[in-house]
C-alpha cells in the first residue's frame, strides 16, 4: 500500500491516509461484535436446520410456511393479530441481562458503574463502562456495557469528564469511548442514535438529548498531547478543537460549528435540553487542579442548532450551579458569596438558602425545586442540611448528596470517600429517615418512568409527524413517503428501514388513513412500492423459498396490493413467503379505533392461521416451522 | 448436543477465514456505505458466506476475493434498494447548517464528501481503504492492475474538493 501512494501527489496522499485511518479505527470492536452474530447465526435453529434437515422436513415446511405466513399476514394487518410495534432489535455491544416485570407507575433507577465497582470520584476518575436501569429496591431489569472514554491528559490539571450516561426520553443514554451515543430502553433493547467520532486520540463530549429521544447536540473537545510541562506555559502540543454537532437519532451527524479550544476554563459546552431547546454553558471548566463541587457553576443559556446562545436561564445574575427536572435552578452567585438561590427560569426566585451555605462541596435539588440538599465546603463537621422555602433539616455529614428520584427521596454516597457507597435518605416521614445503602453501588444518574408515555394515535397533520410517529416505535433508517401524501387524503404509505439491528433493515410500511395509522408490514427485501389509486398501494417484495435463510431470499419477486375498503386493510393479491413481525405490543389499529375502544375482530378472508405450526424467534420474527 | 466431528471442522475453518478476513471487509464496508450499516452488511456477508462455504470450490488458501464480491454485492443490493424508493428526506432540522467547508480531520465530513461520488468510484476508494493491492482489485474487478491505478488516483482527485480545509 504504501509503496503505492508513493507515486501520489502529497495532496492525493494525505486524502488516502485519511481514507485508511477512517476505515481502521475501531474496526476491531466491530470485529468482535460481528462475530458474535456469525456464531450465533452459526449456531441458530434455522441455521442448523438448512445444513441438516432431510426432504421431508423441507417438503412439509414448504406446504406450510408460504401459506400461514400468508395468513398471518393478512391476519395482521386486520387485526386479528396485534401487529407488533416497530420496535429496534439489540444492536449494541453486549447484550442486556434478564428482565424482571415492573408496573406501570413505577420509577426505575438509572445508574452507571465502573467493572472495578468503585463508586468514588465520577468525575475526576474512570469513566463509567457499564449502565443500569434498576428498579427502586434494586432489582436489574436492564443492563449494558460499553467501551468507557478514555480521559484525556492535561499537563498537571485533571480533566472533567462530562456525564457519559443520562436519563432522557423514557431511556438511558450513554456514550463509549468511540463517541457512539447509545440507548438503553428498560425493555432491554439497545439502539445505536448517534455517533459523535473524532480522530484526535485525546478527546471528550458532552451530550444532550432532546425530550422526546429524537434529537441530540454535542459538544466535542479534542486536546492536542501534553506536553508534559506544568502551568503557566504550553500544556499541550497539536490540534484542540471544540466542535458543536448535531444528530437526528439514528441519523447522520453534522458539524454546526467549530474553533479553536483556547484553554480550559471558560468554555462553551451542552449541558441539557429542555423542552425549549437545548442548554449550554458558556464558562465551563474542562479541567481543574482542586477538588470540584456538584453542578456547572456557569451561566447557562437556551442555544439554536448553531449554538447561538438565546436567552439565559435564571436571570441575568444567575451563575447556575443545578438544574432541575421541572424547570427551577439553584444559582449559586459567584460560588463564595453567593446567595444561593432556588429561583424559576425566568430569574423569579422562589427561596433563598441559609447564609453560609456557600461555597458548597455537594449538592441536589429535587425535580420540583422544593428542596435542595447542600453541603457547604469544610471539614467532615460542615454543615450538610436538606432546604426549602421555610425548612431546613440536617443529614449526615458523610452523605455526598447527588440527586434526587422524587420530592421525597434523597441519593447519594456515603463511607469511605475513596470507596463511597451508593445510599438513599427517604424523607416521606417528613424529616430524614437515617441514610441506608442502595442494594447496587454506582454513580446515581436519574430517574425514568417504568410506563411508556401515553400512545400518540394521530391524526397525524403533516408527513413530519406521521414520520414521528414511526420514529418513535424505532425506525433509524432513512423514511420515506408515497409522494402522495396528505393528510387529509385516504390511503397513505410511508417506508422506513430499522438500520441498527443485527438483522437486515428490512422493509417496513406503515399506513394511514386521513392521518392514522391503521396498520403496518414487514418484508425481509423490499423491491419499490407505488400507489395505484386513492385506496390502493402495490408493494413488490423478495419471497422467501423453503429454506432461504433471512439473508437471503430466493423465491423471487412478488407484488402485493394492499387496499383501504373503507374500513381496514385487505390484501388483494396472495401473499407469499414473506416473514411478519409479531408480539405482545399492539400499537397499530383499525381506522377509528383505540386502545381504549378496540375494534371488533374483522372477519378473516384467508385460511385461519396456525400458531403452533410457527416460532417465534426472540425478536418476534417467524422463525422457520419444524411441523 | 455436541457438534459432530466434522461440522466442528467445518466451523473452525470457517472462524479462521472469519478472524484473517473480517478486518479487511469491515475497512471496505466503512468507506462504501458507511460506518453505521458497514457492521450489518458485514455480518450477512459472512452469513451467507457461512452458508454457502461446505460448498466453497475454490482457493481455501485465498478466500479473500470471495468475501470481498460477496460483501460487494451486498453494497450493491443496498444501492439498488435505496435508488428504488424515492427519498423524501423530511427530519432535516432547518436550524442546523449545511456541512460547509470539510475539516479533513473529521470522519463524518468524509462521510459527507464520499456522497458525492459516483458508486465506482467510492468502491475503488473503499477497496484501496481496506488495504487491497492494485492487483487484488484489478482481480475482483476483472481489469487491468494498470487501469485500476489510474481510475483510483482520479478518484481520490474527485473527492480533493470536498476534503479541502475551509478558509
Amino acid at each position: 500500500m504504501t509503496d503505492e501512494r508513493n507515486n501520489l501527489d502529497p495532496e492525493l496522499q494525505r486524502i488516502q491516509r485519511l481514507l485508511e485511518t477512517a476505515a481502521a479505527d475501531g474496526v476491531d470492536q466491530d470485529v468482535l461484535r460481528a462475530r458474535n452474530r456469525l456464531l450465533g447465526f452459526m449456531h441458530s435453529p434455522v441455521a442448523v436446520r438448512s445444513r441438516r434437515g432431510g426432504p421431508g422436513l423441507l417438503v412439509a415446511f414448504a406446504i406450510l410456511v408460504p401459506a400461514v405466513a400468508a395468513a398471518l399476514l393478512v391476519a395482521s394487518i386486520l387485526g386479528v393479530f396485534k401487529p407488533t410495534a416497530f420496535t429496534p432489535a439489540p444492536a449494541a455491544p453486549t447484550p442486556s441481562v434478564g428482565q424482571t416485570p415492573t408496573a406501570p407507575q413505577e420509577a426505575l433507577l438509572v445508574i452507571a458503574q465502573r467493572s472495578t465497582g468503585n463508586a468514588g470520584n465520577v468525575t475526576l476518575g474512570a469513566a463509567p463502562d457499564t449502565v443500569l436501569i434498576t428498579k427502586m429496591d434494586g432489582s436489574v431489569v436492564a443492563k449494558a456495557t460499553f467501551k468507557p472514554a478514555e480521559r484525556p491528559r492535561y499537563a498537571n490539571a485533571a480533566t472533567i469528564l462530562p456525564p457519559q450516561v443520562q436519563a432522557a426520553a423514557g431511556a438511558a443514554f450513554y456514550i463509549d469511548g468511540d463517541g457512539v451515543v447509545r440507548r438503553l430502553d428498560r425493555d432491554g433493547t439497545v439502539t445505536r442514535v448517534a455517533s459523535f467520532v473524532t480522530t484526535e486520540p485525546q478527546h471528550m463530549t458532552s451530550f444532550a438529548v432532546s425530550p422526546d429521544g429524537a434529537k441530540l447536540l454535542a459538544s466535542v473537545f479534542t486536546f492536542g498531547a501534553p506536553t508534559g510541562q506544568e502551568l503557566p506555559g504550553p500544556l499541550t502540543v497539536g490540534p484542540s478543537a471544540t466542535h458543536l454537532e448535531y444528530a437526528d437519532a439514528g441519523g447522520q451527524t453534522r458539524v454546526v460549528s467549530s474553533g479553536a479550544l483556547p484553554n480550559t476554563i471558560g468554555n462553551f459546552m451542552v449541558v441539557g435540553w429542555d423542552r425549549q431547546g437545548p442548554i449550554a454553558g458558556t464558562a465551563i471548566a474542562l479541567a481543574t487542579q482542586a477538588v470540584i463541587s456538584e453542578g456547572w457553576d456557569s451561566p447557562l443559556y437556551h442555544v439554536d442548532m448553531r449554538g447561538n446562545t438565546l436567552d439565559r436561564i435564571g436571570g441575568s445574575d444567575c451563575v447556575v450551579g443545578l438544574l432541575a427536572e421541572g424547570g427551577a435552578m439553584l444559582c449559586v452567585g459567584d460560588t463564595v458569596h453567593g446567595p444561593a438561590q432556588v429561583r424559576t427560569r425566568l430569574g423569579d426566585v422562589l427561596y433563598t438558602l441559609p447564609s453560609g451555605s456557600l461555597p458548597y462541596d455537594s449538592a441536589a435539588i429535587s425535580p420540583a425545586g422544593d428542596r435542595v440538599a447542600i453541603q457547604s465546603v469544610g471539614p467532615p463537621t460542615a454543615k450538610n442540611h436538606i432546604d426549602g422555602r421555610g425548612y431546613i433539616a440536617g443529614i449526615p455529614s458523610d452523605f455526598y448528596s447527588v440527586g434526587w428520584a422524587d420530592g421525597q427521596t434523597l441519593f447519594g454516597y456515603s463511607g469511605d470517600i475513596n470507596h463511597p457507597k451508593l445510599a438513599m435518605i427517604d424523607m416521606s416521614g417528613g424529616q430524614p429517615a437515617p441514610a441506608r445503602n442502595f442494594p447496587i453501588n454506582g454513580f446515581y444518574i436519574g430517574v425514568i418512568l417504568a410506563q411508556d408515555r401515553n400512545p400518540t394515535e394521530g391524526p397525524y397533520a403533516t408527513v413530519a409527524a406521521a414520520q414521528g410517529y414511526i420514529r418513535d416505535r424505532g425506525a433509524d433508517g432513512p423514511l420515506t413517503s408515497d409522494p402522495t401524501w396528505s393528510a387529509t387524503g385516504t390511503l397513505h404509505v410511508l417506508h422506513a428501514y430499522r438500520l441498527g439491528t443485527a438483522d437486515s433493515p428490512g422493509d417496513y410500511y406503515f399506513f394511514f388513513v386521513g392521518g392514522y395509522p391503521v396498520g403496518q408490514l414487514f418484508f425481509e427485501q423490499g423491491q419499490g412500492s407505488s400507489v395505484v389509486d386513492d385506496t390502493t398501494f402495490m408493494i413488490s417484495y423478495l419471497a422467501a423459498a423453503a429454506n432461504d435463510p433471512h439473508c437471503c431470499l430466493s423465491g423471487g419477486r412478488v407484488s402485493v396490493r394492499i387496499r383501504w375498503d373503507g374500513s381496514r386493510l385487505v390484501s388483494l393479491d396472495h401473499i407469499r413467503g414473506a416473514y411478519q413481525c409479531f408480539g405482545s405490543a399492539c400499537d397499530v389499529y383499525p381506522f377509528g379505533s383505540s386502545k381504549a375502544n378496540p375494534p371488533e375482530p374483522p372477519a378473516v378472508v384467508s385460511p385461519q392461521p396456525q400458531p403452533s405450526a410457527l416460532r417465534f424467534n426472540s425478536r418476534g420474527r417467524v422463525e422457520r416451522s419444524l411441523v | 448436543m455436541q457438534p459432530q466431528t466434522g461440522e466442528t471442522e467445518l466451523e473452525s475453518s470457517f472462524l479462521e477465514i472469519y478472524d484473517r478476513h473480517a478486518a479487511t471487509m469491515l475497512r471496505y464496508l466503512r468507506i462504501a456505505v458507511g460506518e453505521d450499516a458497514a457492521e450489518d452488511i458485514c455480518s450477512d456477508a459472512f452469513c451467507s458466506a457461512w452458508k454457502a462455504w461446505p460448498r466453497y470450490k475454490g482457493d481455501r488458501a485465498d478466500t479473500l476475493p470471495w468475501l470481498m464480491r460477496i460483501a460487494r454485492n451486498r453494497v450493491i443490493d443496498r444501492s439498488r434498494r435505496r435508488k428504488a424508493q424515492p427519498v423524501d428526506s423530511l427530519e432535516t432540522h432547518p436550524d442546523v447548517a449545511s456541512a460547509g467547508p470539510v475539516d479533513p480531520v473529521n470522519q463524518l465530513h468524509l462521510e459527507a464528501a464520499l456522497a458525492h461520488l459516483s458508486k465506482d468510484d467510492r468502491d475503488l476508494l473503499a477497496l484501496r481503504a481496506a488495504g487491497l493491492t492494485h492487483a487484488e482489485i484489478g482481480q475482483l474487478q476483472k481489469r487491468r492492475e494498470a487501469a485500476v491505478k489510474t481510475a483510483w488516483a482520479r478518484a481520490l482527485g474527485r473527492i480533493r474538493p470536498y476534503l479541502e480545509v475551509g478558509p
